[in-house]
C-alpha cells in the first residue's frame, strides 16, 4: 500500500536522522567562556589569565576602593560620617562588625580569588615563553604577595600586637584549585608566616620585573609594597632601602599641583596613571568599578553622598595647605578625591614613599633626622606649605610623619594601619561629634573577623577574639 | 482526539445503513460523531457536517454504538435502513476530557492528577498573563504575582518548590511543544514570557501534578507540567464573533504614612533624641525647599497619589472559525492595550493566530497552528530603585511636588549648579525618572507548529510534529540628564538590548489504540528533540548632548558592548501504555529517557519512570443496586521525574574574560563538576474521585509526597579556594500535601447554579542540606536549612520597647538545651540568637467560584485565599523605623512610639539615625494572610429570537472585575507580592516597596455574526 510505503520511507529517515544526529547535538559547547582545559594552552594563554588576576585584585570588593574603604570607616574617629544605607559601612564605622558583613566578606573572598588566579598563573608558568616568563612570574607573584600582605593586615592582629609567630592570620594557598576534590580546608596559618610568604612573594617580583613606566606591576611596585611591609614590621633600614628604590627609579614625580594628582575633569572619563601613581587599579568606562567614588563622592559626581567630612577633619591642616582645598560643599562637606567615577584607584603613590622613608630615617638605629626632615618637606612643599619646623627627634619627627600621612593620605586606605603602627586609639561618635565609645589601637574591634560564610565552609578556620 | 477518530475501511457489505446524529437538546446536528457496529471492529464511520451518516454493515450487524466526547454513548439496535439518533450531554465529570503528554484522555481513565481549566473561564480577563487568571481556579497551584507592575515575572508554583536552587517554575508546553519561558530581563526585575500568548485563543489549560502524569516529560516534570491547548475550528458554518472590553485600574491598597504635621512633630522629637536637632533643622528647611519656617508649611503631599495614573484597559478580538470534515480553521486577530496604574505603565500588544487541520485523504491528517505576536512593555525599574515608583513613598510630606524656587518638580534643578539637585528631596525624586526616562520591552513572537498524522492501521497512528519558538525581545532604555542623582551620569545614559531567542522542536510518536474484547490498550512511544539557543547584543553609553539625543549613536562614551550566546539541546525517548479492563480496571505505565547537553558526558542521560493504577468501583455489580453514588473511582501512581533548570554549562570548568586597561585577560570562574547529574523527584499521590446524585456533587481528593533528592545546589565552598560556590548534588527535601476539589450543581433547569470549591494544603521541608544553611538575598532573613519549609523566615525575635527607655528589645533566644530558649530580653541586638519567626508558605491556598444563570444573565465570581503565610516587610528597617534610619517618611504605625517612662508600646522610641530597632527582626513580619474576590463576571446574553432580527447569531453584553475586594490583615499594600529585586527560590514573602496589583473593572460585549 501506498501509505505504508510512505510511513516506512518517513519512519526510517527520522530513525535515522535522530540516531545520528542528535547524539552529537548533546554536544553544546559554551560560547561565552571558555572551557577550563582550553583555556591555558599556550604563552598568551597564561599572559592573558595574568591580565585576569588583575582584574579580580581590582575588584570593588578588594582594591577597586572597597579595601581602602573598609578600613577607612573602621579606623574613622569623627573626622567623616556616614549616612548612608549601606550598613556594612555603618557597622564598620561603630566598630561592631558582625559576622555576615558583606564588604568585609568580599575583602576576603576577592583576596582570594585572585590569588587563585595567581596561582593558576603560576603553576602554567612552563607554558610561557622565555621573553616574557620572568615579567609574568614577577606580576603574579607581586599581586599575590600584596593580596597576602593586606589580608594578614585586616584579618590578623597587628604585627606589633603581640606575638607574630603565633596570632593566626590567614590561610597561605599556593597551588591553584582546579578540580571540586582539590577545594582545600586550610587552617590559618600565623601572622609571621604570612608575612614571610609575602616578602618572599615580593623580592621575587622585585627581582624578575624590570623598571620601566607600566600600569602593571614593575619592579618599583613590589619594592613600594616591601617598603610598607618592612615600615609595619619596623625593619626601618629594610623600609628606607626599599623605599628609596622607588624614588630613584625615575620613574615618578610627585605631581606639582596637589589636586591635579586625583584627575577630575569635567566629565567623568578614563585617565592614564600621573607621574606619581606607582600603581593603581585601572578603571575605564568599559571595565572596572571606583567603589571610591561611590562612597565617598557626592551625587554630583555620580557617588552616594552618603560620607560627610566633620569640620574635625579640616582641623588637621594648616592655614595655606593646598590639600585643605581638596573637598567641596554641595549642602554637605565631601572629598573631591574620588570625583572621577572612571578615574583609577590609587593603590601607592610616591608621596606615601616619601613619608614612609622619611619615617624609617628618623626611626632606624642611626636616625638621618636630616634626611627624614627633607623627605617630609617634599611633601609639604608640594601642598603649599613651608619646610617643617619640627625638632630633630625620633618622637618628634615621628608625630610629625603621623600628622603628615593624615592631611596628604586622608581616605585612601591608610588610616587604621597608622593608628596601629603608632598605637594611637579610635573613637565611635554619633553625628554631633560626642564621644560614644573609644578604641584603642589593639582592640580585637579594630580586625575583621573572619567571615561566616566561609567558617560555615570550612571548620578549620578560627575565629577572631572579638567575635567569637 | 484519536480515541474516536474515523475508521475508514469501509468493506464491501451488502447492507448500508444513513441516519442523522442530532443534539437532544436543541436538534442540532452533531457532526464528528464516531458510528461503529456493536462488537465488529474494523466496521465505523463519523457523521458529517450535516450530522448525517452512511455505513456499510455486515449482515450480521445488529446494533450500532454512537460515540461522541462529551455525549453519552448510545447504542441503537438495526431497524431498518435509516437509523437516527439523538445523543444527551453526558454531565458527568468524569467524561471531560484531558489533555495529557502527548495525546488525550478521557478523564474517567485517567489514573494520574491532573488539573483542567477551561479557556472560557479565563477569556476577557484584563491580567497581562493567564497564570494570572487561572489563580485560584486550581487545587495544588500556587500562583503569586510580584506585584503591580504589567508583564512581570509571575511565581507558579506546582505541588510546592522541589528545588532550592534549580529552577522551580512548571514546564509550559503549548500545542505539545515546550515553549521559551526565560527571563531576558535586564533591569533586575524578571518579565514574563507567557505575556505573548492571548488568553482569547486558549481552549483548556491543563496542569499534570503527580508523577504518572507528567513523567512523561521526564527531566523537566519536577515542578508539574502545563499544558496549553489553542482553539480549534469546528466543521460547520464559519462562525465570526467579535469581542470588545473597555475599562480602567486603580491599585487594590495603599499604605498609610505620615501627614506633615505628624510627620514633623515625630522627626523633631527623634532629632532631639537622637541628639541631633542643629542638623535636623537644616536637613527640614533643605528638604521643605528651602523654606525655613518648615514648622509651619501648608505643604502637605501625599506623594503615593502622585505616582498613579489614570489607566484604561482595552481589548479587541476578532475571530473566524468553522471549516468542512475535512479542513477545520480558527483565525483570530486581537489589539489589547492595558495602562497600568502606575505612572509611566503600560502593554501594548496586538497578535494573531491561525490554526489549520486537513485531512489529506482517509489515512493522512496535517495541520499548523501558527501565532504571531508584539508586545511592547513600559517597564518600570525594580524596586530595590531610588526610581521605582513606590520608593516614592521615602520622600517627606514636607517637600512639595513642584519646587516653588524653580517651579519645576522638585529635585529637577538645583540653580546653584544648573544640575539637578544631588541632596533634595531626601531621595531622588521617582517623578523625575516618569518625566525623563524609558523602558521599553519589545517582544517579536512567533510561536508556531506543524504535523502531520498517519493512520498506518486502523488501530495505529503515527503522528509528527515540528515546532519553533522565536522570540526576539529588544529592550530599549534611556535615562536622560534630570535622573543624573539616580544614574550617577549627568548627561545621559542609554541602553539597548536584542536577544533571539530560537527554540527547536520535534515530537514523533506512534499511537497504538485497541479494543481486544474487554480490553483495551492505548499507547504512545516515540522521540523528542529540542534545543534552544539564545544569542543576545546590548549596548551601554553614556554622554548624550542633550536630552533631546535619545540613541545610542548619540552617545560620547560606549561603556559596554557585548555579544553573547548559549544553547541547550535535549534528546529523549518516551513510551506510555493505558490498559483497561471491563471499563474499570485501569493500569499506566511511562518511561521518558532523556539526555541533556547541560550534564557531562557520564551522566548526560537519565530515566523518568511512572506507574499509575485505578480501579472504578462504580463500574462494579455491587455498585449498580445504589443510586447515591454515581461515580467512585480510586487512584494511585509513584513516579520519577527530574529537574536540569541550573543554567546551560554548569557541570563544565569555566574561564570567562574581563579586560583591564583595554588589555584583554581571562580567570577562571567555575570549576568543573563532571558528575554533576539530575535533580530527581520521586512522587507518591493517592487519589479518589466521587461524583453523587448523576454528577450533582462530584469531589476530588489527592493526597501526595513528592521527595526530591540529590538537589542541584550551589554549595558553599572555602573561599580560599578562590570560589564561593559550586553547583553539586546535594541535598533532600519533600512536599506532602491533600488537594480537595469540590464541584456542586446546586440548581440546574431554568436557573442554574455551579459552584465549584478547591482547597490545598502543602507542607514543604528541607530534609538535608549536610548542616549548610543558605540565606536569601534581601537581608538574608529567608533561610534554607533543614528540618525547615524553604525560605522560612530566622531572625531575632523582636520583644517591643524598654517600658524604661525606649530601647528596641529582643529575646535572647539562647538555646538553654532541655528544648529550652532563654525568654530573657535584650538590648543589644547581637546577643539575640536568631530564631525561626516565621513562614512565606501558606498553610492552606483555596478558590470559590460560582457561577449562576438565569435566563440570559450570567453571574459568576471567583474568591482566592491564601493563608497561614508570613510577609516580611524588608523595607521596614527604612519606613517603619521612627527616623531611626534616616529622613525616610514613616508609617502611621510609628505614631504609637515611645516617648515617656513607664509607657508600654510595640514601637521602639524614634531616634533620628538612632538605629534603634533597624535591624532586621520578627518586628518587620506580618500576617500574609487574604481573601480576595479574585473575578466577578456579570453578563447578558440577548435572546435569539430578538437578535436573529438583526442578523445576529448571538450578542452579549457584560461587566467583569478583577481584585474588586481584598480582605488582609497585612499592613502593606497588597498581600499578593514577592520583591521583584529580591526573590528566589529561597527569598520568599519578602515585600521591598512592592507595588499593589491592580483593581480592575472593565465592561464588554461580545457579538456573533
Amino acid at each position: 500500500m501506498k501509505k505504508t510505503k510512505y510511513t516506512i520511507i518517513a519512519l526510517s529517515t527520522l530513525a535515522m536522522l535522530y540516531s545520528s544526529g542528535c547524539q552529537k547535538q548533546l554536544d553544546i559547547k559554551p560560547q561565552d567562556s571558555v572551557e577550563q582545559d582550553l583555556a591555558i594552552k599556550t604563552s598568551k594563554d597564561v599572559q592573558g589569565v595574568l591580565v585576569g588576576a588583575y582584574t579580580a585584585a581590582g575588584l570593588r570588593g578588594l582594591y577597586g576602593g572597597r579595601f581602602q574603604s573598609t578600613t577607612d570607616f573602621l579606623a574613622d574617629d569623627g573626622d567623616f560620617s556616614y549616612f548612608g544605607t549601606f550598613s556594612e559601612y555603618t557597622e564598620l564605622a561603630n566598630k561592631a562588625i558582625t559576622v555576615n558583613n558583606i564588604f568585609v566578606e568580599g575583602v576576603w573572598d576577592s583576596g582570594y580569588n585572585a590569588i587563585n588566579v595567581c596561582n593558576n598563573v603560576l603553576t602554567n608558568l612552563n607554558l610561557v615563553d622565555a621573553a616574557n616568563k620572568d615579567r609574568v612570574e614577577g606580576e603574579a607573584k607581586f599581586l599575590r604577595g600584596m593580596i597576602y600582605f593586606d589580608l594578614a593586615r585586616v584579618f590578623a592582629k597587628a604585627w606589633n600586637d603581640g606575638t607574630p609567630a603565633s596570632n593566626p592570620a590567614v590561610p597561605i594557598i599556593l597551588t591553584p584549585t582546579t578540580s571540586i576534590p582539590g577545594i582545600q580546608k586550610p587552617s590559618r596559618n600565623t601572622v609571621a608566616e604570612v608575612y614571610a610568604q609575602a616578602i618572599k612573594d615580593l623580592t621575587d617580583a622585585e627581582a624578575k620585573l624590570d623598571t620601566y613606566k607600566t600600569s602593571f606591576a614593575n619592579s618599583p611596585d613590589a619594592s613600594a609594597v616591601l617598603a610598607r611591609i618592612y615600615l609595619t614590621q619596623e625593619k626601618f633600614e629594610l623600609a628606607e632601602q626599599e623605599a628609596t628604590k622607588v624614588i630613584s627609579s625615575g620613574l615618578y614625580s610627585l605631581v606639582p599641583v596637589f589636586k591635579d594628582e586625583f584627575q577630575n575633569y569635567e566629565q567623568a572619563t578614563r585617565v592614564f596613571n600621573s607621574s606619581e601613581d606607582v600603581f593603581a587599579i585601572q578603571i575605564s568606562p568599559q571595565s572596572g568599578f571606583n567603589a571610591l567614588n561611590e562612597v565617598f563622592a557626592s551625587a554630583d559626581f555620580a557617588g552616594r553622598g552618603e560620607t560627610v567630612i566633620n569640620d574635625q577633619h579640616f582641623a588637621r591642616y594648616e592655614p595655606g595647605d593646598a590639600r585643605a582645598d581638596e573637598f567641596y560643599n554641595d549642602g554637605d562637606n565631601y572629598t573631591a578625591k574620588f570625583n572621577n567615577k572612571f578615574g583609577n584607584v590609587i593603590v601607592m603613590r610616591l608621596a606615601e614613599m616619601y613619608l614612609i622613608r622619611s619615617e624609617a630615617r628618623s626611626q632606624k638605629t642611626t636616625p638621618d633626622f636630616t634626611g627624614a626632615k627633607s623627605d617630609l618637606n617634599v611633601v609639604r612643599n608640594r601642598a603649599g606649605l613651608a619646610n617643617t619646623t619640627v625638632a630633630s627627634g625620633k618622637q618628634a619627627l615621628r608625630d610629625a610623619v603621623e600628622n603628615e600621612r593624615r592631611v596628604e593620605l586622608p581616605f585612601e586606605g591608610f588610616r587604621l594601619f597608622d593608628l596601629k603602627r603608632y598605637k594611637g586609639s579610635t573613637v565611635t561618635t554619633d553625628e554631633d561629634g560626642n564621644v560614644a565609645d573609644t578604641f584603642e589601637w589593639n582592640s580585637p574591634k579594630l580586625v575583621f573577623p573572619i567571615p561566616k560564610r566561609e567558617r560555615d565552609a570550612n571548620p578549620n578556620l578560627t575565629q577572631n577574639e572579638g567575635y567569637q | 482526539m484519536l480515541l474516536f477518530s474515523c475508521m475508514a475501511m469501509v468493506f464491501a457489505q451488502n447492507r448500508v445503513i444513513t441516519g442523522k446524529v442530532t443534539d437532544q437538546k436543541d436538534g442540532s446536528p452533531l457532526p464528528g460523531v464516531s458510528v461503529t457496529v456493536k462488537g465488529v471492529t474494523g466496521v465505523g464511520t463519523q457523521t458529517d457536517i450535516n450530522g448525517s451518516y452512511k455505513l456499510s454493515v455486515p449482515a450480521t450487524a445488529k446494533v450500532l454504538a454512537f460515540n461522541f466526547l462529551g455525549y453519552l454513548p448510545h447504542e441503537v439496535s438495526i431497524n431498518g435502513a435509516n437509523v437516527n439518533v439523538q445523543l444527551t450531554t453526558d454531565s458527568k465529570v468524569l467524561n471531560e476530557v484531558v489533555v495529557v503528554g502527548y495525546g488525550t484522555q478521557s478523564k474517567r481513565s485517567l489514573t494520574g492528577s491532573v488539573s483542567k481549566i477551561k479557556g472560557g473561564d479565563i477569556e476577557n480577563i484584563p491580567v497581562p498573563s493567564l497564570e494570572s487568571a487561572i489563580q485560584g481556579r486550581s487545587p495544588g497551584v500556587y500562583i503569586q504575582a510580584q506585584n503591580g507592575k504589567l508583564g512581570q515575572g509571575i511565581q507558579v508554583r506546582v505541588r510546592g518548590a522541589s528545588s532550592v536552587s534549580a529552577g522551580s517554575q512548571p514546564l509550559y508546553v503549548v500545542d505539545g511543544l515546550p515553549i521559551t519561558v526565560d527571563d531576558f530581563s535586564s533591569n533586575g526585575a524578571s518579565t514574563n514570557p507567557l505575556v505573548d500568548l492571548n488568553q482569547n485563543d486558549i481552549e483548556s489549560i491543563d496542569i499534570l501534578k503527580d508523577a504518572s502524569a507528567a513523567a512523561i516529560y521526564g527531566s523537566r516534570a519536577s515542578n508539574g507540567v502545563v499544558l496549553v491547548t489553542t482553539k480549534k475550528g469546528k466543521a460547520g458554518s464559519t462562525k465570526i464573533t467579535y469581542n470588545q472590553y473597555y475599562g480602567f485600574s486603580k491599585p487594590t491598597r495603599e499604605r498609610e504614612f505620615l501627614n506633615s504635621k505628624e510627620y514633623l512633630n515625630l522627626v523633631q522629637s527623634a532629632a532631639v533624641a537622637g541628639g541631633l536637632e542643629s542638623y535636623a533643622k537644616t536637613r527640614l528647611i533643605r528638604y521643605a525647599a528651602g523654606n525655613t519656617d518648615y514648622a509651619n508649611t501648608s505643604v502637605n503631599t501625599n506623594w503615593q497619589d502622585q505616582i498613579t495614573q489614570h489607566a484604561p484597559v482595552q481589548n479587541y478580538n476578532l475571530v473566524f472559525s468553522g471549516g468542512t470534515e475535512k479542513t477545520k480553521f480558527y483565525i483570530s486577530g486581537t489589539y489589547n492595550d492595558q495602562k497600568g496604574w502606575i505612572l509611566k505603565n503600560q502593554i501594548n500588544q496586538y497578535s494573531l493566530r491561525t490554526n489549520i487541520e486537513n485531512q489529506a485523504n482517509n489515512w493522512l491528517t496535517i495541520g499548523a497552528n501558527l501565532s504571531v505576536s508584539r508586545t511592547q512593555n513600559h517597564r518600570l525599574d525594580n524596586d530595590n530603585a531610588f526610581s521605582t515608583p513606590e520608593q516614592i513613598v521615602a520622600l517627606s510630606p514636607i517637600t512639595p511636588v513642584i519646587d516653588p524656587r524653580t517651579g519645576l518638580l522638585s529635585g529637577q534643578l538645583d540653580p546653584a549648579t544648573g544640575l539637578p539637585n544631588s541632596n533634595f528631596p531626601v531621595y531622588f525624586n521617582p517623578l523625575l525618572n516618569s518625566e525623563n526616562s524609558y523602558f521599553i520591552t519589545t517582544d517579536y513572537r512567533n510561536l508556531g507548529n506543524v504535523f502531520g498524522e498517519i493512520k498506518i492501521l486502523p488501530s495505529l497512528t503515527f503522528r509528527s510534529e515540528v515546532g519553533v519558538d522565536i522570540l526576539n525581545s529588544t529592550e530599549d532604555n534611556y535615562s536622560g540628564s534630570l535622573t543624573a542623582r539616580n544614574s550617577g551620569t549627568n548627561n545621559g545614559v542609554g541602553f539597548n538590548s536584542s536577544i533571539t531567542s530560537i527554540n527547536f522542536n520535534t515530537n514523533n510518536f506512534l499511537h497504538f489504540l485497541k479494543d481486544f474484547g474487554k480490553s483495551t490498550i492505548d499507547a504512545v512511544g516515540g522521540m523528542t528533540y529540542q534545543r534552544q539557543q539564545n544569542d543576545l547584543n546590548s549596548l551601554n553609553g553614556e554622554q548624550f548632548p542633550s536630552d533631546a539625543y535619545k540613541k545610542l549613536t548619540s552617545s560620547a562614551s560606549i561603556t559596554s558592548a557585548l555579544s553573547s550566546s548559549t544553547a541547550y539541546s535535549l534528546l529523549s525517548y518516551f513510551a506510555r501504555a493505558n490498559y483497561k479492563y471491563h471499563d474499570r480496571y485501569l493500569l499506566s505505565v511511562s518511561g521518558r529517557i532523556d539526555g541533556s547537553s547541560r550534564f557531562g558526558a557520564d551522566h548526560r542521560y537519565g530515566f523518568f519512570p511512572a506507574g499509575s493504577v485505578g480501579w472504578i468501583v462504580s463500574e462494579e455489580g455491587f455498585m449498580k443496586k445504589q443510586r447515591l453514588i454515581s461515580d467512585l473511582k480510586l487512584r494511585g501512581s509513584y513516579g520519577l521525574t527530574g529537574n536540569s533548570e541550573i543554567g546551560n554549562f554548569p557541570a563544565r570548568g569555566l574561564y570567562t574574560e574581563f579586560g583591564y586597561a583595554g588589555v584583554a585577560g581571562a580567570r577562571p570562574t567555575q570549576l568543573p563538576n563532571p558528575d554533576l547529574k539530575w535533580e530527581t523527584t520521586a512522587q507518591t499521590d493517592i487519589g479518589l474521585d466521587i461524583a453523587f446524585l448523576g454528577g450533582r456533587l462530584a469531589g476530588q481528593f489527592d493526597v501526595y509526597l513528592k521527595k526530591t533528592k540529590d538537589l542541584l545546589l550551589n554549595v558553599q565552598v572555602p573561599a580560599t579556594s578562590g570560589f564561593t560556590t559550586i553547583t553539586q548534588n546535594l541535598g533532600k527535601l519533600q512536599n506532602k500535601g491533600l488537594e480537595i476539589q469540590i464541584d456542586s450543581k446546586n440548581l440546574v433547569g431554568k436557573v442554574t447554579w455551579n459552584t465549584s470549591f478547591n482547597i490545598s494544603f502543602n507542607r514543604n521541608k528541607i530534609t538535608d542540606l549536610k548542616g549548610q544553611i543558605i540565606t536569601g538575598s534581601g537581608d538574608a532573613v529567608n533561610r534554607a536549612m533543614e528540618g525547615q519549609p524553604l525560605g522560612i523566615f530566622v531572625a531575632p525575635e523582636f520583644a517591643g520597647a524598654d517600658p524604661a527607655n525606649g530601647d528596641a528589645l529582643y529575646y535572647k533566644n539562647a538555646d538553654l538545651g532541655n528544648g529550652k530558649r532563654d525568654r530573657t530580653k535584650t538590648n543589644d541586638y547581637n546577643q539575640a540568637v536568631p530564631v525561626v519567626v516565621g513562614n512565606p508558605n501558606p498553610k492552606y491556598i483555596a478558590g470559590l467560584n460560582n457561577s449562576i444563570s438565569y435566563m440570559g444573565i450570567d453571574f459568576s465570581f471567583l474568591i482566592q485565599s491564601v493563608n497561614g503565610n508570613q510577609i516580611y516587610n524588608g523595607g521596614g528597617q527604612y519606613m517603619s523605623v521612627g527616623f531611626n534610619n534616616g529622613f525616610d517618611n514613616q508609617t502611621r504605625d510609628q505614631l504609637q512610639a515611645w516617648t515617656k517612662p513607664g509607657q508600654i508600646t510595640n514601637v521602639p522610641q524614634a531616634r533620628l539615625f538612632g538605629g534603634n530597632g533597624v535591624n532586621p527582626s520578627s518586628r518587620f513580619l506580618d500576617d500574609g494572610s487574604y481573601v480576595r474576590l479574585k473575578n466577578v463576571v456579570l453578563g447578558y446574553n440577548f435572546p435569539k429570537a430578538w437578535i436573529s432580527k438583526i442578523k445576529l447569531s448571538s450578542l452579549r453584553v457584560y461587566a467583569q472585575a478583577t481584585n474588586l475586594a481584598t480582605w488582609t490583615k497585612y499592613k502593606g499594600w497588597d498581600p499578593e507580592l514577592n520583591s521583584d529585586a529580591f526573590s528566589g527560590n529561597i527569598t520568599q514573602g519578602y515585600d521591598f516597596y512592592a507595588a499593589p496589583q491592580a483593581k480592575t473593572i472593565t465592561f464588554g460585549i461580545n457579538v456573533g455574526f
